[in-house]
């Protein structure tokens, strides 16, 4: 029988309630005196935002001080603070879902798909993990490629198990990092009519956080755009060169990389072509703000060394794990400085923001959908794939559908997130139960009885001792808070258990503990 | 059943944690407050960086790449970008935040510590190879300064000034992914170009007043490193046409394919026995609204004081 999704989501709702007011900064004094999340929910808290996974239930028997300190301290050698960190990019990038451009060039493989579409998520995954500066995004010689996007473009292949590896682009065009791969251009698009513009914003957006649509630009005093040709009005009309002036400079350095008004197949839309570069660049000589350069190398050159990059990041950073504003962070300047002077580390970055005050407001906050699939994925003990999550859900995972179902962005059309929880969140939830759970329980029934995760040694045990020892033991392990046998919750979740179809008891508690609110919220 | 499992969702505890109070930002910095704010709104005009064109009408004199030129302009900058009859940038769009912090940040007397932004690695497109923008030094004193030939990204000159500010074209490099593949020396060097002129910001802008040397079969040319003879085969979509055509009155070779995406030609001339890429036309005939020509009928166009004839 399906939950009843109406009152769940009246519970997650009002679980989101209530707690504003509790957190604001005081402004005055030496030290600030915040209300602050407990050391268990912070330490659950901290692990779902940097590895986007729970911390294991024996962890949470010493949550203290120290024990936050040791998990961020440790996060920063976890590969999983890579993953999570692309996953976090992507809400900017809205890389990984995006499938619509690729049917027009009669890309219909998913794999082919999924690689084209990750390539420039690999590199910020493979930067973070390595250690390696974030301005390597834009400076790198080299950027990862999976057998797949290497098959493509005539790449070495220099990964391992089909993984991705460094490798470079031997076509001639410069190489700067993100800036020179086919992924980042093919998802994001120019046409014979904005002459790279678009890519240009989507620059400034992504790494400046300064989008040109949001210049409050006054259009309407004396423009004659009526009567004028565009691109010369873009030149010579004070409304449009308040933007212009920046804006075409910057699409004058992208001309090489194809656009979508011209390409009919895969690999032509992967070529570069150093020639029309030369054209676009006499076109708009490429400047970054005022500052000339010949190509995307220097152009990457100028992005690294911009000021608003750090900021950006930290922005980004901060926002992206407290949904708050990073403009009224009391710390925002501190982060910035933690930043730069880490040498562009992300790990040092997304740390400094776990200690802030505003990370550790104890609001609860909704889990992105990634977190959630990769987190359910771990909990589960099932195998994580090439998204992180188990591979059966990868395809789920890199599909609008769920993802917007769960609040998050389709990277096509819906490109925000929902930072509060909404009743079809549990719709995502109970679609993602019951596509994991089945396998999980499978998977748990071929470990030793002494190694599972799921099940009791003796999955046909009628005793009541037994099974409630059991669910205190999921409680613990799918919501991170322990859990008597003999409590309330586990009155209720017995009750539940009786309840159930017999033939699968166990699987029934599973996926209704996955629709669990706290699955959903840290 | 679920929902009484689910009531017992939003038990929260809250402790209270001494955090470290934020540091007094009230002013800001060149670079957490007037560095971000210049690029954002004034460098892409008021820039020492731009000349001509590029500077959309901004004076000459006003530039503001620099903390110390942001300072030395900080009463101009408050009162037309800051008062009440603010009118820079010319429409706006500055918001309130920005403007609050940007005059903080100046009623503090612009406090920060300069920060150099880099230049271009390699030299910039130069349409008419009037101006440059990238010198570097040279091993026997002087300087090099990197002027790209015809606009082509990949094929720079090299020209040298020596200390009086007079300059010589000294040779050819051609360049794949930023790294020269191709080179040509010229000894002695061309004399082409006759004034170089200090500019602000320390770097020269060369004029070519004088085009004497300019015509390249008449000097004496050594040729230092082999050059490839075929066209560059990236992106041919089918087997080049290769017609004898005249450059400039001077035999070449002209390879005429069809790129991926638009039609290509190169133009290459024997140069002391090797052959090298003079010019790519297809770009430049589109750049100064040029259309091309049928190659079977014949024909010529000229770019940038470059001619190109086709015979039918």
């Amino acid at each position: 029988m399906p939950p009843p999704l109406a009152l769940v989501a009246l519970v997650l709702i009002a679980c989101d309630e209530g707690k504003s007011g509790e957190t604001a900064p005081s402004d005055s004094g030496d030290t600030t005196a915040v209300p602050a999340l407990d050391a268990r929910s912070s330490l659950v808290r901290a692990s779902l935002d940097l590895l986007g996974r729970r911390p294991p239930p024996e962890a949470l028997k010493t949550a203290d001080e120290a024990a936050f300190e040791a998990l961020i301290v440790g996060a920063e050698s976890d590969p999983a603070l890579g993953r999570r960190a692309a996953w976090m990019w992507n809400d900017a990038l809205h890389q990984a879902a995006w499938r619509d451009d690729l049917a027009r060039l009669s890309v219909l493989e998913p794999g082919i798909m999924r690689s084209l579409a990750w390539e420039p998520l690999a590199g910020i995954e493979a930067i973070v993990n390595e250690d390696r500066p974030m301005t390597e995004l834009f400076s790198a010689a080299s950027w990862p490629a999976d057998p797949v996007v290497a098959e493509l473009w005539g790449l070495p292949y220099t990964g391992e198990n089909g993984g991705w590896g460094w490798t470079s682009y031997a076509d001639g065009r410069p190489l700067a990092g993100l800036l020179s791969t086919n992924g980042l251009w093919m998802r994001h698009q120019a046409d014979q009519t904005n002459f790279h513009r678009r890519r240009a914003n989507m620059l400034t957006r992504v790494f400046l956080c300064a989008d040109f649509f949001d210049r409050d630009v006054d259009l309407a005093s004396d423009s004659t755009l009526g009567g004028t040709d565009v691109e010369e009005a873009v030149r010579s009309e004070a409304s449009c060169v308040t933007c212009h002036a920046a804006l075409d400079p910057i699409a004058g350095f992208l001309g090489g990389f194809s656009e979508r008004s011209e390409p009919a197949t895969l690999q032509q839309a992967g070529q570069y072509s150093p020639w029309l570069a030369d054209w676009a660049a006499a076109r708009s000589p490429p400047a970054w703000f005022g500052n000339p350069g010949a190509d995307v190398g220097d152009l990457g050159r100028f992005m690294a060394a911009d000021p608003r990059f750090p900021r950006c990041v930290a922005q980004r950073a901060y926002e992206g794990l407290t949904g708050g504003s990073f403009a009224e962070a009391p710390e925002r300047e501190a982060l910035v400085e933690a930043f730069v002077e880490s040498g562009y580390r992300w790990d040092k970055l997304v740390g400094a923001v776990a200690r802030t005050s505003g990370w550790r407001t104890p609001e609860l906050r909704r889990l992105s959908v990634d977190q959630r699939v990769i987190s359910t994925t771990a909990a589960l003990g099932l195998a994580a794939g090439a998204s992180g999550a188990w591979e059966g859900l990868d395809e789920l995972l890199l599909e609008g559908d769920l993802r917007v179902l769960g609040g998050d962005s389709d990277d096509v059309d819906v490109l925000g997130r929902a930072t509060t929880a909404a009743p079809a969140h549990l719709l995502a939830a109970e679609w993602l139960a019951r596509v994991a759970v089945p396998e999980a329980l499978d998977e748990d029934r071929l470990r030793a009885a002494d190694k599972r995760l799921l099940l009791p040694a003796n999955e046909a045990t009628i005793d009541e001792g037994e099974i409630r020892a059991q669910l205190a033991t999921l409680w613990a392990r799918l919501l991170s808070a322990p859990v008597a046998a003999d409590s309330a919750e586990i009155d209720r979740l017995y009750a539940l258990w009786l309840a159930a179809d017999p033939a699968d008891p166990w699987g029934e508690v599973i996926e209704a503990l996955l629709q669990h609110p706290m699955m959903g919220l840290h | 059943m679920l929902l009484l499992l689910l009531s017992t969702a939003c038990e929260h505890s809250s402790t209270v944690v001494e955090m470290p109070a934020p540091a007094d930002d009230s002013c800001g910095t060149w670079a957490s407050v007037g560095h971000p704010f210049v690029l954002t709104w004034c460098t892409s005009c008021h820039s020492g960086r731009l000349t001509g064109a590029d500077r959309y009408g901004a004076p000459a004199s006003v530039n503001l790449d620099t903390l110390d030129e942001v300072r030395g302009h900080a009463e101009a900058i408050s009162r037309r970008s800051l008062g009440p009859s603010a009118d820079m940038p010319p429409r706006g769009g500055v918001s309130v935040s920005e403007l609050e912090a940007v005059e903080a940040w100046l009623a503090c007397g612009a406090p920060g510590e300069e920060s150099a932004f880099p230049r271009a690695e390699r030299d910039l497109d130069l349409l008419d190879a009037t101006t440059l923008t990238g010198a570097i030094e040279a091993d026997g004193g002087g300087r090099v300064l990197l002027l790209e030939e015809g606009g082509l990204p990949w094929l720079t000159q090299r020209f040298e000034v020596d200390n009086d500010g007079r300059g010589s074209l000294v040779g050819f490099s051609r360049y794949e992914a930023g790294v020269e593949v191709e080179a040509v020396e010229f000894e002695p060097p061309l004399q082409i170009y006759d004034e170089a002129v200090a500019t602000a910001s320390g770097d020269p802008v060369v004029t070519r007043s004088t085009p004497a040397g300019s015509d390249v079969a008449t000097e004496s040319w050594t040729v230092t490193r082999e050059i490839d003879a075929d066209p560059d085969p990236r992106f041919m979509d089918d087997a080049p046409s290769r017609v004898v055509a005249e450059l400039d009155g001077e035999p070449a070779l002209l390879w005429w394919f069809s790129a991926t995406r638009m039609l290509v030609a190169q133009a290459q001339q024997e140069l002391d026995g090797s052959w090298t890429t003079v010019l790519n036309t297809a770009p430049a005939a589109q750049r100064d609204g040029t259309p091309g020509f049928p190659l079977d009928e014949g024909g010529s166009w000229a770019s940038r004081g470059t001619s190109l004839s086709v015979a039918p």
